[in-house]
């Protein structure tokens, strides 16, 4: 235990002295701040419900109406999950900690420096997990700072005492461990701080494409999907009517169900390859999405299926439109694909992606001379 | 002192290693180190001193090693809680202070914390930096750098002292103060093992020495056994080699430019060089000295990285597998 604490001592003194983890705490103060300036303003002149209130920031009204059905603590909460988390751990300050941490294995590994620790009465494995560990502090510490600050302003502006707030710290630290794996990896085996983060980052743009190819490739095929299923519908209807004009329509909806089939088998393979790769790859997307998940309830948003800028969005053609398929529809299918996404595969197959990882380089570091 | 029965405190057996299938670094190492001295490891550049002390420190795995450091076998994890080591060209975290980068290394080697504090001290002022203690590493010099390791590597209070290129960057003083640091351990028991290339720093402290050449222990043991067979006594005189000099069974003699000419006599009996002072007194001889020689270690590693062969020091580095091959290829 006393190595053990040493160690992670001496993480935390390697991070402080590091300018990179204060700059990024600063900014997070920056950024969290924002919650405290954002409120809502009735709008006097308003003669319908849509605008009747207005985002405000400081002193300063905006002309941004606050959507139906939302209140201040929405607000705080969205700023919190979409700019705090989406936008600002996950990504500016994700990539100020892999910048910052990039260089703890190779510096550790550098020659002088591996024999002051290897020679203690310690086991290799305990001294590379309990680094790794203590690698994961700079973002343990920066999202832990951040969550308690926004949690006391949301629950002090909006009075929601939300622990779910809490949640972004498990998330996050997972997020930032499935890309500092592929560092620590990379470190062990070049020790090359640069070399390190540049396959990381690499990494990360390789996993952020794959996520986009998801999204992508799923709205084609949930909406071949709904095509499908609408021009069954119709298929029956036409040949239970006792018309002849449906009679003659049938061999033209059977050819366009026999063309949609097709073509939503074609979508179906290729968004089913994306998520299989996807199935072996840590999950970063998906596992910040877990805290919108907790924080945002669905009712709490803006409704968009019936939102009439959305039908005529150009992914659905005339031709689907005319048997009746909504932009809505496919929205609506599509997010509830994502949302019967597990747990257990949204996180369970990412830790076993950074359990093998970490295994390497466990295995690279246990056996390597120095 | 020593807690394990062993005889000795470094008892190396069949000590080999090979690098990546290619270069043979270490070859059947055999050395012994007792209890309570202190043990100089000598070779030249890529001879394998560091990769041995690597292999002892569990730094380096061995592709075979048997034999045993303070009774345990080689590569023992918790034995190495009663060693303190110094590795060369050492890098200390320089982020932290000299008094915490003792107390964090001896976390390491599971000193509790009050003894920390009270040794980091105390170590402190034995080395002569507790003005510094509380200044970062990265304002330290060389020779600063050298002091506060030799602290950490006495932090928890070992049996058995690894260092290695210990003076290296140190002025003469404090040179001198290692050496007397190290006689102060070995006055208190603990064993030190010193890997150096300054042979004049290790033949004023070490009791006994072994030489590495290409990987192989080319020889060991007291600095007086080593040098056994080179004492002798020379005598220095006027004019040219005397004519009786073959009388005397072990002695010869060697002209110098200055019209002097050495008489060497194989012996370090006194009473053997009473007789040809007589001789030459008798034949009206100037005798410019006479004195007792023995070879320095500095001859004596020179010696032992001589190829007999060819009168040259062999290649620096360890020895390829390719070298040996060809080497056995010429001596079918």
């Amino acid at each position: 235990m006393t190595q053990t604490l040493a160690l992670f001592i001496d993480a935390y003194r390697e991070l402080n002295a590091r300018k990179m983890f204060w700059i990024t705490l600063i900014l997070s103060g920056v950024v969290v701040s924002t919650l405290l300036i954002i409120g809502v303003v009735d709008n006097p002149e308003s003669t319908t419900s849509f605008d009747s209130q207005h985002i405000k920031v400081m002193f300063w009204e905006t002309p941004i109406p606050l959507p139906l059905g939302m209140d201040l603590e929405d607000i705080l909460k969205g700023t919190f999950v979409y700019l705090g988390i989406g936008v600002w751990l996950t990504w500016a300050a994700a990539i100020l900690a892999l910048i910052s941490t990039a260089g703890i294995f190779p510096d550790f590994l550098s020659a002088g420096a591996i024999d002051l620790v290897l020679h203690k009465p310690i086991g290799r494995l305990r001294i590379f997990l309990t680094k790794y560990v203590g690698g994961l502090l700079f973002v343990a510490l920066q999202v832990t700072v951040f969550s308690t600050a926004a949690f006391a302003i949301v629950g002090f502006r909006a009075g929601a005492w939300e622990p779910a707030f809490f949640l972004a710290i498990p998330l996050v630290v997972a997020f930032f461990s499935f890309l500092f794996c592929v560092s620590a990896l990379v470190g062990t085996i070049t020790r090359s701080a640069i070399t390190s983060l540049l396959v990381t980052m690499l990494f990360w743009v390789l996993l952020f494409a794959f996520n986009t190819a998801d999204e992508v490739l799923s709205m084609p095929r949930v909406t071949n999907e709904i095509y499908v299923e609408k021009l069954d519908e119709k298929l029956i209807e036409l040949r239970n009517a006792d018309d002849a004009n449906s009679k003659i329509r049938v061999p033209v909806v059977e050819k366009q169900l026999v063309e949609a089939t097709e073509s939503r088998d074609l979508w179906r393979k290729w968004h089913s390859l994306i998520y299989g790769i996807k199935t072996v790859l840590p999950k970063t997307g998906e596992t910040i999405s877990l805290l919108e998940r907790q924080l945002i309830e669905k009712a709490d948003l803006p409704d968009t299926t019936n939102n009439n800028n959305n039908k005529n969005l150009p992914s659905i053609s005339s031709k689907m439109a005319a048997v009746g398929v909504r932009t809505a529809d496919v929205i609506v299918r599509m997010e509830d694909i994502y949302l019967n996404r597990t747990v257990t595969w949204i996180l369970g197959t990412s830790f076993i992606f950074e359990a093998f990882v970490l295994s390497l380089a466990c295995w690279v570091f246990c056996r390597r001379d120095y | 002192m020593t807690s394990d029965n062993g005889k000795y405190a470094i008892d190396l057996h069949e000590v080999d290693k090979v690098y990546k299938g290619k270069v043979h670094a270490l070859c059947s190492i055999e050395m012994k180190v007792h209890h309570g001295e202190i043990f100089g490891l000598l070779g030249p550049n890529g001879a394998g001193k560091s990769t041995l002390v690597k292999i002892m420190m569990t730094v380096v795995r061995p592709t075979k090693a048997k034999g045993t450091m303070l009774g345990q076998p080689i590569g023992h994890k918790p034995t190495l809680a009663r060693v303190g080591y110094l590795p060369e060209h050492h890098r200390f975290p320089n982020y932290l202070t000299g008094r915490q980068t003792l107390e964090f290394f001896a976390a390491l080697a599971k000193v509790d914390r009050p003894t920390r504090k009270k040794r980091a001290a105390s170590l402190l002022e034995l080395v002569g930096m507790s003005e510094w203690g509380n200044k970062k590493i990265s304002s330290y010099s060389k020779g600063m750098m050298q002091r506060v390791g030799i602290a950490q590597a006495l932090m928890n209070d070992p049996d058995l002292i690894v260092l290695d290129e210990p003076t290296d960057g140190v002025d003469p003083v404090g040179r001198r103060d290692i050496r007397d640091v190290l006689i102060k351990m070995k006055d208190q028991g603990k064993t030190v093992f010193l890997n150096s290339h300054l042979l004049s720093e290790l033949e004023m402290v070490c009791d006994r020495v072994a030489i590495l050449v290409q990987g192989k222990v080319a020889t060991q043991g007291t600095i007086d056994d080593l040098t056994a067979d080179s004492q002798r006594y020379e005598i220095v005189i006027d004019g040219q080699e005397p004519s009786w000099v073959n009388e005397f069974g072990d002695l010869r003699a060697e002209s110098r430019a200055n019209h002097q000419t050495v008489l060497i006599l194989g012996s370090t009996d006194a009473g053997k060089v009473q007789p040809i002072i007589d001789r030459l007194r008798s034949t009206q001889t100037t005798i410019h000295s006479i004195k007792p020689v023995r070879e320095s270690l500095e001859d004596l590693f020179m010696r032992a990285v001589t190829d007999p062969a060819t009168g040259k020091a062999y290649q620096p580095g360890a020895a390829s597998t390719k070298r040996k091959k060809k080497r056995a290829g010429e001596g079918s």
